[in-house]
C-alpha cells in the first residue's frame, strides 16, 4: 500500500475486506435469510408438488395442527426433551464428575465415552435397531441365559418405540454433554474444593451447593446443542425406526422432509419449517440478546 | 472439632483401606464404558458370523471362526434399491465430496473469520450475527428454496452442488470456529504487520493462515467427520449417481428382500463409520478441542 | 498451656509418588506466633502448608496441633483455617452465607451460628457487604471474608497460602498492613507462605526459609537479614542482594582477591575457621570514607559504574575486588562513572561464609 493511500478515510483502505466478504454476504441474505423467508412465504401459498403463488392464508397452519401426523411428531419432540436432553445431561454430568475424581486410565474412558459423537446417526440408528430386534438381539440373548421376562424390544411397539430412539440418542449424545460439562468444572477454581474440604462440608453437598450452580454456563451450552440436536433429528428416526411403528416415532424434522421430496405437499412442509425456524429464533435470539448484554456490561465493569 | 478423637500414635500416611466410594465410581466407569463399547463390540463379532450362527441369538458371544465373507459381499455384491455392487462405490463417493468440501470449506472458515476479527469492515458484526444464527436454523427450514437454486442452476443431482451445498451450510460452524480463534490473538501482532507494511492478502497467508494450523486441524477434523456422516444433503442433492456411502448404507440396510442379512449389514455399517472412527482414535484430543471449541458458542 | 508449641511438625516428609517434595522436616510454633515460610518457587513451602492443612498426607513423621496428634485427622478436625490465594469464597452464596456454610453443614445451631457470623463481621467489617455476593467485593473486602471463614470457626491456627501474590503493588501493600493489624487484633497463631521477601520481613514473627524442602533457617526477620545462615539466606533475602566477596581466611586475617588485607576482629570467628570464603556486605553495611578510617573499620575501594536515585536513597552500583556490588547512600548522590570511591565497613556486622560448605563462619 503506497503512503498516499493511508491519508485516505480509514473505511476506504478497507475495500480488499469489502471485496472479500460480497460473496459471504451474498450467502448470508440469499442462502440463510433469503431461503428462509422464502420458506416462510411458501408456508402461506397453495403450493404442492411446485411452489405456487395463491397466497391461502394460514391454510396450511390449521391443516398442519389437525394432522395426526404432526401432533404426533410434536408430542415426540417433547418426549425426547425431557428423555433425551435431561438424560443426556444427567449422564454426562455423573462420567464428566467421575472423569475429574483423578483416576486412572482417565483418557481411555473419555475416548469411549465420546467415541459415539465421531458415529454418525444412520450408522447409530442401525446398530440400536439391531440391538433392539426382539428375535436376535439383546432380549433374547438375556432370555437365552434365563431371563424370561426381559423386554427390550422397545421399538418394535408404538407406546415404547420413541423410548428406543431416545435410548440411541442417548447413547451417542452422551458423551458431548460429558465433554462440555467436564470442561466447565476443569474451569472451576480448585481451590474451591480444598476450601469446603477445610470446612469439612461433605462431597455430595459440595457438589449441590458450590460446583453445580458454578457451571451453569456449561450446563445452558450443553442443554441448547442438545435441544438443538432434537430438532433436527432426522436421519437418527429414519435408519432406526423410519417413523414406524405407525407413526409413533415420526418427528417434525422428518415430518417436513417426507412433506417436501415425498408427499409432494409443499405447503404444509414449509409451514412445519416455519414452526420450527420460529421455535428456535424463540430460543436462540433471548440468548443472543443476553450475551450481548452482559458482554457489553463485562467490557464496562473492567 | 471437640468430638474428633485423635490418635496419638498415628505417623506417615493415613492406613487406607480401600474405600466404599472409589469402588462404587470405578464400578460406575465400567459399567457405563461397558454401555457404550456394546454397540461397536456387537457390531464387529457379528460381522464376522455366519447366519447360522447369528440365528443362535448369542450376541455376545465371539464368532466360532473368523468369515470374511460378509465383508466382501458389504464391499461390493450387496443390493440396493436398483445396483448390486456393495457399498464401494458409495465409498469413493463419499471421498470424493468429503475430501474437497472439507478442504474449501476450513479454508474458507479461516479466511472470513481472518477478515471479521481483524479488519472488521463496516457490518462485519452483523454479518457474523446472521451467519452464528443460521447455524442454530435447522437445514429443513433451508433446504427446499436451495433446491431450487441448485436446479435452477442446472447444478442439481452432481458431485459439485453436493459440495457446494456442504461448503455453504458449514459456513457457521467454520466461520465461528476461526473468529474465535483469531479473537485471541493480539491485536498488536496485526497492526505490526500492517506497520511493516504486509497488506491485506499477505497478512493472511503468512501470518495469520500459519498461526492457526491447530484450528485448521481441529477444524478439518470437525468438518470432515461432519460432511462423511451427513445424509440429508447427500439424499437431496446427489442424485443416484453420486450418491454418498451413508445414503446407500441405509437403502442397502432399509430396504431388504427375503431373508435379512445381518452379517453383510453390520459390515457394511461398520466399513461405512470406520472412516471417522479412525479418524477420532487417530486424534482423539484434537477431536475433543474441537468440540469444546465448538460447542463454546458466540 | 503457653509453653507447649501450639504446632509441631516432627520428622515430616512428603513425597508424590517416589518424588520426595519435603524430606524428615522439624518446626515448632508457639501461640500466637506469625510464622512466614519462605522460599522460591518449588521450594516445598506450599507443599507442607497444604500438608498441615490436612489436604496433603505425609509419607512419614508426625504433624500434632494443640496437643493432639492430626496426622491422620480430616481438615475440619484439626483446627485449621485457611486463607487461599484465590480466597476461593463460594461464589454464588452472599458474604453472610459464605461465613455461615461451615458451621450450617456442621449442624450448629441457628442462633450460635448467627452469633458467631454477626461477631466475625463485627470484628472484620464486614457488616455493611453481608448481602453481597463475592464478585461485587474488593481485593481487600474479598481477603476479609476469607479470614472470616476462617474465624467463625473457631480455629487456632491461620493458614495463608500466598494470598497475595496475584494482586499489584498498591493492593498488596494495602492487604500486607491489614493482615499485620488483623494479627495484633486477633492475636492468633498465623502460618504464611510466600515468596515474596517483603511481605516476610514485615508480617514475620519468625521466618522459616525454605530452598528444596530443606529449613535452611529459622529466626526472626532481623536475624534472617543481618545473620543469614548460609548462602542461599543471604541471596534470597534482601533487594539489592548481598554482596560477596573472594577471599582468604587465616586467624582473624582476611585477604580478599584482590590483595588487599583485612583485620576481622570483631566477627565471633569459631576456632579454626579458615581457608577459602566469601565475605558478604550488606548495601547498607558500606559507608563512603570521608577523612580518617574509624576505629575497628576495614576499607574498600569501589570503582563506580552506575547511580540509582530511589528518592530517600541512592543505589549506587559499582565493582570492589572485581565483584559487581551495590551500595546505598542516603539522599540523592551522583558519582561519576569510572571514578573510585573509598568505602568501610564494620566486620562486626559483616558476614563470612565456607566457600566450600557455603555455610556461615
Amino acid at each position: 500500500m503506497t503512503p498516499r493511500s493511508d491519508t485516505r478515510p480509514p473505511r476506504f483502505r478497507n475495500w480488499p475486506a469489502f471485496i472479500s466478504l460480497t460473496p459471504v454476504w451474498l450467502t448470508a441474505l440469499g442462502l440463510f435469510v433469503g431461503t428462509a423467508i422464502y420458506t416462510f412465504y411458501l408456508s402461506f401459498t397453495n403450493s404442492r408438488t411446485m411452489p405456487s403463488t395463491d397466497l391461502v392464508g394460514f391454510e396450511h397452519y390449521v391443516r398442519l395442527f389437525d394432522a395426526r401426523r404432526w401432533n404426533t411428531a410434536m408430542v415426540n419432540m417433547g418426549i425426547l426433551c425431557v428423555t433425551y436432553v435431561v438424560g443426556c445431561l444427567l449422564l454426562g454430568f455423573l462420567l464428566a464428575a467421575a472423569l475429574d475424581r483423578k483416576i486412572r486410565f482417565e483418557n481411555t474412558l473419555r475416548t469411549l465415552f465420546l467415541y459415539p459423537q465421531a458415529v454418525s446417526f444412520v450408522v447409530t440408528g442401525l446398530v440400536w435397531q439391531w440391538l433392539m430386534n426382539p428375535n436376535l438381539g439383546i432380549q433374547n440373548t438375556l432370555q437365552g441365559w434365563g431371563w424370561d421376562s426381559f423386554r427390550f424390544d422397545w421399538i418394535e411397539h408404538p407406546e415404547t418405540a420413541i423410548y428406543g430412539v431416545a435410548l440411541a440418542g442417548l447413547w451417542q449424545g452422551a458423551g458431548l454433554a460429558m465433554i462440555i460439562l467436564l470442561a466447565g468444572l476443569r474451569g472451576i477454581d480448585g481451590s474451591l474444593w480444598q476450601a469446603a474440604r477445610v470446612e469439612g462440608i461433605p462431597l455430595w453437598r459440595t457438589y449441590v451447593s458450590i460446583i453445580i450452580p458454578e457451571m451453569r454456563a456449561a450446563v445452558a451450552t450443553a442443554a441448547t446443542l442438545l435441544f438443538m440436536g432434537i430438532i433436527r433429528t432426522y436421519d437418527l428416526v429414519v435408519a432406526m425406526t423410519n417413523g414406524g411403528p405407525g407413526s409413533s416415532t415420526e418427528l417434525p424434522a422428518k415430518f417436513i422432509m417426507d412433506n417436501l421430496f415425498n408427499r409432494q405437499n409443499i405447503g404444509l412442509a414449509t409451514a412445519g419449517a416455519s414452526v420450527l425456524l420460529i421455535t428456535v429464533l424463540a430460543v436462540v435470539v433471548p440468548i443472543f440478546f443476553v450475551r450481548a448484554a452482559q458482554q457489553k456490561k463485562a467490557r464496562k465493569g473492567h | 472439632m471437640a468430638t474428633a478423637t485423635f490418635n496419638p500414635e498415628a505417623t506417615g500416611r493415613k492406613p487406607g483401606g480401600i474405600e466404599l466410594g472409589r469402588v462404587g465410581l470405578y464400578l460406575f466407569l465400567i459399567l457405563t464404558a461397558a454401555f457404550f463399547v456394546l454397540p461397536l463390540y456387537v457390531m464387529v463379532v457379528t460381522s464376522f458370523k455366519e447366519m447360522d450362527e447369528i440365528r443362535d441369538g448369542q450376541i455376545f458371544l465371539l464368532p466360532q471362526t473368523l468369515h470374511i465373507d460378509a465383508w466382501r459381499a458389504a464391499w461390493s455384491t450387496d443390493c440396493g434399491l436398483e445396483t448390486c455392487s456393495g457399498i464401494s462405490q458409495g465409498f469413493w463417493n463419499s471421498v470424493k465430496i468429503t475430501v474437497p468440501a472439507t478442504v474449501i470449506s476450513v479454508l474458507i472458515g479461516a479466511f472470513v473469520g481472518y477478515i471479521l476479527s481483524f479488519w472488521k469492515p463496516k457490518g462485519a458484526n452483523v454479518l457474523f450475527g446472521i451467519i452464528v444464527l443460521a447455524g442454530f436454523i435447522p437445514l429443513q427450514v433451508f433446504v427446499y428454496p436451495t433446491v431450487r437454486i441448485i436446479a435452477f442452476f442446472d447444478l442439481y443431482g452432481t458431485l459439485s452442488a453436493v459440495i457446494l451445498v456442504h461448503v455453504l451450510f458449514s459456513l457457521p460452524l467454520t466461520v465461528l470456529l476461526f473468529r474465535n480463534y483469531y479473537a485471541a490473538v493480539p491485536h498488536d501482532l496485526f497492526q505490526a504487520a500492517r506497520i511493516d507494511g504486509a497488506g491485506f492478502i499477505r497478512i493472511f497467508f503468512s501470518l495469520m493462515l500459519p498461526m492457526a494450523i491447530p484450528m485448521l486441524v481441529v477444524a478439518g477434523l470437525l468438518q470432515f467427520n461432519a460432511i462423511w456422516n451427513d445424509f440429508l444433503l447427500g439424499m437431496v442433492f446427489a442424485g443416484r449417481d453420486n450418491q454418498p456411502m451413508m445414503v446407500q448404507l441405509n437403502n442397502i440396510v432399509n430396504v431388504t428382500f427375503g431373508e435379512v442379512q445381518y452379517n453383510v449389514n453390520m459390515a457394511a455399517t461398520l466399513l461405512t463409520a470406520a472412516v471417522p472412527l479412525l479418524a477420532y482414535f487417530v486424534s482423539g484430543r484434537w477431536f475433543v478441542r474441537g468440540i469444546t471449541a465448538g460447542a463454546v458458542k458466540g | 498451656m503457653s509453653s507447649s508449641p501450639i504446632l509441631d511438625i516432627k520428622n515430616a516428609s512428603i513425597a508424590y509418588g517416589q518424588n520426595v517434595v519435603v524430606p524428615e522436616l522439624n518446626l515448632s510454633v508457639e501461640p500466637g506466633e506469625f510464622i512466614v515460610l519462605l522460599g522460591p518457587s518449588g521450594c516445598g513451602k506450599s507443599t507442607l502448608l497444604s500438608a498441615i492443612a490436612g489436604l496433603t498426607d505425609l509419607h512419614d513423621g508426625q504433624i500434632w496441633i494443640r496437643d493432639n496428634n492430626v496426622t491422620w485427622a480430616e481438615p475440619k478436625d484439626r483446627g485449621i483455617g485457611m486463607v487461599f490465594q484465590s480466597y476461593a469464597l463460594y461464589p454464588r452464596m452472599t458474604v453472610e452465607q459464605n461465613l455461615s456454610f461451615g458451621l450450617k453443614v456442621a449442624g450448629t445451631p441457628k442462633a450460635e451460628i448467627a452469633r458467631k457470623v454477626a461477631d466475625a463481621a463485627r470484628i472484620l467489617q464486614l457488616e455493611p457487604l453481608m448481602k453481597r455476593r463475592p464478585s461485587d467485593l474488593s481485593g481487600g473486602q474479598r481477603q476479609r471474608v476469607a479470614i472470616g471463614r476462617a474465624l467463625v470457626r473457631d480455629v487456632d491456627i491461620f493458614l495463608f497460602d500466598e494470598p497475595l501474590s496475584n494482586l499489584d503493588a498498591k493492593l498488596r501493600m494495602e492487604l500486607r498492613i491489614e493482615i499485620k493489624r488483623l494479627h495484633e487484633d486477633l492475636q492468633r497463631t498465623m502460618v504464611y507462605v510466600t515468596h515474596d521477601q517483603i511481605e516476610a520481613m514485615t508480617l514475620a514473627d519468625r521466618i522459616v526459609v525454605m530452598k528444596a524442602g530443606h529449613i535452611q533457617q529459622v529466626g526472626t526477620p532481623s536475624e534472617v537479614y543481618n545473620t543469614p545462615a548460609n548462602l542461599f539466606v543471604a541471596n534470597f533475602v534482601g533487594s539489592p542482594s548481598m554482596n560477596l566477596l573472594d577471599g582468604t581466611l587465616s586467624g582473624e586475617a582476611l585477604t580478599l582477591s584482590d590483595g588487599s588485607a583485612h583485620a576481622m576482629a570483631g566477627y565471633p570467628l569459631s576456632d579454626g575457621a579458615g581457608g577459602k570464603v566469601l565475605l558478604g556486605l550488606r548495601p547498607e553495611q558500606l559507608f563512603v570514607l570521608e577523612g580518617d578510617l574509624p576505629a575497628g573499620a576495614n576499607r574498600l575501594e569501589a570503582k563506580i559504574d552506575m547511580c540509582e536515585e530511589l528518592g530517600p536513597n541512592s543505589i549506587i552500583w559499582c565493582e570492589i575486588a572485581g565483584k559487581r556490588c551495590s551500595f546505598s547512600v542516603p539522599g540523592a548522590v551522583h558519582y561519576p562513572s569510572g571514578s573510585t570511591v573509598p568505602l568501610y565497613y564494620y566486620p562486626g556486622t559483616a558476614s563470612l561464609f565456607s566457600q566450600e560448605t557455603e555455610q556461615r563462619l
